[in-house]
C-alpha cells in the first residue's frame, strides 16, 4: 500500500509516480509543455512544484479537485513523472520530493507532494544555471507521459 | 520505415552533375501545401543542393515518391536541384512556378512575430494564477531579438550560397509556430553522392530522398510568455537547444548541446545584440 510507505512530511519513495496538473494557459504557442508548468522560484522559501502522489490520487481524481478545476479548468492536462527519474540528475543537490499535506486538496490532502529544495542551490549564476537545467529536465520528463487536456487515461502518450 | 526506391525525373538527370554542395542544415517549408486546400496538390522543390524530404501524415508523399506518375490526392514531391525556386501545382493541372517574389504569396509571414503580437495583448493574470504581463520594454526587446535571429539566419544562408527564395522565404524555422505537425514539411538538405547519381540516378534504401511520418522537426522554435512577465524564445535546431528569456532589455541565454544532455553549456545575461553569437552557435 502506498499509504504505508509515504511518510507524512517525508521524502516520497523513488518508485512512485507524481501527477502534475497542467494549466492550459501555461503551454507554449504550439500547445507544448514548457517551463511555465514547472516554475521554480529561489526567493520563496516554501516554493515548489505542486503534485499528486500516485496511487494515493489518480489522474481523474486530481482533475476533479475543486482547486485544480478552478486553476486549470475541467479535464486539464496531467503529466505523470516517476519520482526516481525526477531526482536522478539532482541527487547531489538539496532538491527533494516531499509529501506535504495541502488542505485545499480536501480528502486527498495526504496525496499532495512538492518538488522543492531548489532554494538550497548555490547563489548566483551557478545556481541559476542548475535550476534551468532541472526545469528543462522536468519539462522533458513530463512530455514523455502527458495526458493532454480533455484526454482520457487511455489516450496517454506514454 | 522502408524507404521507397525513387527514380529522379528526367529533367533532373540531365542536370545531375551540378548538384553538389555541403549543405547540412534543415530547411523548413510551412503551409505552402496547405494553401492548396483539401483537394491535394503537389510541390516540387528546386534548390542549389539536393534535398532530403520529410513530411507528415496529411500530405504523405510516399506513394508517389515510389511512383512519381501515380494519381490520387497525395501530394507529390520531387527534388530538382537545377534552380532556386519552388513550384506548386494542383492535381487539376494548374501548375505554377513561383518566382522568389511570388513565393511570399503562398508562404505565411513569420509567425513568431504574430505570436509576439498576441503576447503583447496579454493582461495581468492571463493564466488565472496571477501571472505578470510582459512590459513594453520586454516586448520591444523580444521584437529586436526575433529580427536579430532572422538576420543571423539570413547571413548564414548567404554564406552557404542558398537563394533568398529557399532560405529566407521558406527555410526559416521561425514561421512555424502555428503550424501543426501534420501540416509542416521539413526539408533537410544533405549532399547526394556523385556515385549514386551517376550510377543510374536511382535513389533507394539509405540514399538521400526519404519520407517519414510523424517525425519531430529538426528545427523547432517557440515563443511564449512566462508567468513572471518575461518572454522566452526556445529554439531547437539539429538537436541543439537555445533558450533566450527576455526581461526588460536584458536576455538570459541558456544553451544545451543536444536533446540528450542534461547539463547546459552555460548561462549568460546579455543585451539583445550580444545574443547574436549564440544564434550563430545554434546554426553552425
Amino acid at each position: 500500500m502506498a499509504d504505508a510507505i509515504v511518510v507524512p512530511g517525508g521524502e516520497v519513495p523513488g518508485d512512485l509516480n507524481l501527477l502534475r496538473a497542467i494549466n492550459p494557459k501555461h503551454l507554449d504557442g504550439k500547445g507544448q509543455l514548457c517551463d511555465n508548468s514547472f516554475f521554480l522560484s529561489r526567493s520563496k522559501p516554501k516554493d515548489g512544484v505542486s503534485t499528486g502522489i500516485e496511487p494515493l490520487i489518480t489522474v481523474q481524481q486530481l482533475r476533479n479537485l475543486q482547486c485544480i478545476r478552478k486553476r486549470c479548468g475541467e479535464a486539464c492536462g496531467v503529466a505523470v513523472m516517476n519520482v526516481g527519474e525526477v531526482l536522478n540528475p539532482v541527487q547531489d543537490t538539496p532538491i527533494r520530493v516531499l509529501q506535504e499535506d495541502d488542505e485545499e486538496w480536501g480528502c486527498f490532502s495526504h496525496a499532495h507532494a512538492l518538488i522543492t529544495g531548489h532554494q538550497g542551490l548555490p547563489k548566483g549564476d551557478e545556481g541559476k544555471k542548475k535550476l534551468k537545467d532541472f526545469q528543462r529536465h522536468l519539462v522533458n520528463l513530463a512530455r514523455k507521459r502527458y495526458f493532454p487536456a480533455g484526454s482520457t487515461v487511455e489516450q496517454s502518450t506514454a | 520505415m522502408a524507404q521507397p526506391a525513387y527514380a529522379l525525373p528526367t529533367y533532373c538527370e540531365s542536370e545531375a552533375p551540378k548538384y553538389y554542395s555541403s549543405l547540412t542544415q534543415p530547411i523548413v517549408l510551412s503551409n505552402a501545401l496547405n494553401e492548396l486546400g483539401d483537394g491535394g496538390g503537389s510541390i516540387s522543390c528546386e534548390a542549389a543542393t539536393p534535398l532530403n524530404f520529410y513530411t507528415f501524415a496529411k500530405w504523405n508523399p510516399l506513394a508517389e515518391l515510389a511512383n512519381p506518375h501515380g494519381g490520387g490526392n497525395a501530394s507529390r514531391f520531387w527534388p530538382d536541384v537545377t534552380y532556386n525556386y519552388i513550384s506548386i501545382s494542383t492535381p487539376h493541372g494548374l501548375a505554377r512556378s513561383a518566382a522568389p517574389e511570388e513565393i511570399q504569396e503562398v508562404v505565411r509571414p513569420p509567425l513568431l512575430m504574430s505570436e509576439l503580437k498576441q503576447i503583447s495583448k496579454l493582461k495581468r493574470n492571463w493564466d488565472g494564477e496571477g501571472a505578470e504581463k510582459p512590459s513594453p520594454k520586454t516586448l520591444k526587446a523580444a521584437r529586436t531579438l526575433l529580427k536579430l535571429a532572422a538576420k543571423t539566419m539570413r547571413a548564414r544562408r548567404e554564406r552557404m550560397g542558398l537563394s533568398r527564395a529557399l532560405w529566407l522565404r521558406l527555410s526559416s524555422p521561425l514561421p512555424d509556430l502555428n503550424v501543426s505537425a501534420n501540416q509542416q514539411l521539413v526539408f533537410k538538405a544533405r549532399p547526394w553522392s556523385i556515385d549514386a547519381l551517376e550510377a543510374g540516378l536511382t535513389i533507394s534504401g539509405a540514399t538521400p530522398i526519404t519520407a517519414q511520418q510523424e517525425e519531430p522537426s529538426e528545427s523547432d522554435a517557440a515563443l511564449y510568455p512566462t508567468i513572471d512577465g518575461a518572454v522566452t524564445l526556445k529554439w531547437i535546431y539539429h538537436g541543439r537547444e537555445l533558450k533566450c528569456t527576455i526581461t526588460g532589455d536584458s536576455v538570459e541565454v541558456v544553451r544545451w548541446r543536444s536533446d540528450a544532455s542534461y547539463e547546459s553549456d552555460g548561462l549568460w545575461d546579455l543585451t539583445v545584440e550580444q545574443t547574436r553569437e549564440h544564434f550563430e552557435w545554434l546554426m553552425r
